[in-house]
């Protein structure tokens, strides 16, 4: 499991392409060639990971714009995270 | 959400997922069937223009840009192109002839542009077949280093091989070549008119015998596929629903080193042009809405010649070849007949392969005849 919690600073992986309309997004991983679709929520969160914000800014800025209760977003968004982590979507600052 | 939901969005909302830019007409190479036709004029499009288009094309939807030709990497705005486009987050894929490229452009590539992929196109594996279709001396050492410092840069290739009469002869050997070196390979039978109509390049087509031998060849490799491999054909054909018989215009669009856009390479029935409307204009007017109900009825058209089921037709062929998209032209029908023989004769294989495993199983001595 990797340890990504409120402190960390994740940014996209340099291998990875993306694209997003309204009903969410795609990406492809130039390196695997795999490709991976996002939700909206999902790609809003994914184009913010630009090796600046810490995750809890994101989780600021996710409750800011989404009716949604801390510890649920809280739970998701490591979630997320952790398994964009895994498939080497993002890399660990 | 899945990738062929996301897909189907795309198509339905029209959002564009693939942009096509030729950056030049120019191409060192002399093949006596390219469709290229190096004659036309125009005002070029300049690095703010492309600029304009990639960040449209990215309000759009889009996610792959491909990079061709003629030879798109004699467009002296190459780099920068592809710099505009990775800031945009475009995945690049680029179609080449791969000629001239020494090991620091390739290093170049690799650090500056990070491809998806390249599309090198192979005629042979044959130094006196590859010179006698590129008419460049030379050319076969040059692709056989490029191949080689595209692996060591780890690069991803893909082999086009244009089939036709002047390499027929060496389908095997080319094919085990890219199986050596596990390259995926895609061979076309097809061979277009020019890109304004002329039909010489149709004398070049193999022969029957020529593209059943490659299609045995297709059929072979793709049985025991091991490629994790994102074709941008396959994307742009495969995943689309009943209603179009391709993704020209519907997620796709090419534009050509004049700003003139076309629903794709083959199909080049001008929509508009990028020096006096934006790509979105272009993109949802209604010469495009015009279009996409030809695209449609070409499906109509292709469902009635039953042979063409699972099959290719190019109504880009039949726009340039007879001046009708909507012709079913006698290439495609051909072809298509040769590729269900080859089918009939694997799957007659099979059959006869399985009934004779289980004549061995239940007489296990006829093992040891």
């Amino acid at each position: 499991m990797a340890q990504i919690n409120l402190n960390s600073v994740l940014k996209r992986n340099s291998e990875v392409r993306y694209t997003k309309v309204q009903e969410g997004g795609l990406a492809v991983k130039h390196d695997t060639a795999e490709i991976l679709t996002f939700n909206p929520m999902a790609i809003e969160i994914f184009e913010k990971l630009d090796g600046k914000k810490r995750v809890k800014d994101l989780l600021e800025e996710i409750l800011k714009e989404y009716e949604v209760e801390k510890e649920e977003a809280e739970r998701d968004l490591l979630e997320f995270l952790r398994d964009l982590y895994d498939k080497k979507m993002v890399d660990l600052l | 959400m899945n990738y062929r939901e996301i897909v189907s969005i795309y198509q339905k909302k029209h959002y564009l997922l693939s942009l096509m830019l030729e950056l030049t007409f120019s191409c060192q190479f002399k093949c006596p069937f390219c469709y290229n036709e190096r004659s036309k004029k125009g005002k070029v499009l300049n690095l703010e223009k492309y600029g304009e288009i990639l960040r449209e094309g990215k309000e759009l939807g889009a996610l792959f840009l491909t990079l061709t030709g003629g030879e798109p990497t004699l467009n002296k705005l190459f780099f920068k192109i592809c710099k505009i486009a990775n800031d945009l987050n475009y995945s690049i894929r680029i179609k080449s002839n791969g000629y001239n490229w020494d090991k620091n452009f390739i290093k170049r590539l690799k650090e500056e542009v990070n491809p998806f992929n390249v599309d090198l196109s192979i005629h042979s594996v044959r130094k006196e077949t590859f010179e006698k279709i590129t008419g460049i001396e030379g050319s076969f050492e040059n692709f056989m280093d490029t191949v080689e410092n595209l692996i060591k840069e780890n690069i991803r290739i893909r082999f086009k091989f244009p089939l036709n009469i002047l390499n027929e002869e060496e389908v095997e050997k080319i094919f085990d070549f890219s199986k050596k070196l596990k390259i995926e390979i895609d061979g076309f039978a097809e061979i277009t008119p020019t890109d304004d109509g002329k039909i010489y390049p149709l004398n070049y087509t193999a022969s029957p015998e020529g593209i059943k031998k490659m299609y045995e060849q297709i059929y072979s490799i793709n049985k025991d596929r091991d490629f994790n491999f994102i074709s941008q054909e396959e994307i742009e054909e495969m995943e689309l629903d009943e209603e179009y018989v391709c993704g020209a215009g519907v997620l796709s669009a090419l534009i050509d080193p004049f700003g003139n856009l076309f629903p794709c390479v083959a199909w080049r029935q001008k929509l508009g042009n990028l020096w006096e409307k934006g790509l979105k204009e272009i993109w949802n007017s209604k010469e495009m809405k015009d279009f996409l109900k030809i695209n449609k009825v070409a499906k109509e058209r292709k469902k009635k010649a039953k042979i063409l089921k699972d099959e290719l037709f190019c109504p880009g062929t039949a726009h340039s070849q007879f001046k009708n998209p909507l012709t079913i032209y006698p290439e495609c029908i051909k072809i298509a007949k040769i590729k269900r023989k080859v089918l009939e004769d694997k799957r007659k294989e099979k059959e006869y392969e399985r009934k004779e495993e289980i004549r061995k199983t239940k007489n296990p001595r006829s093992r040891k005849n």
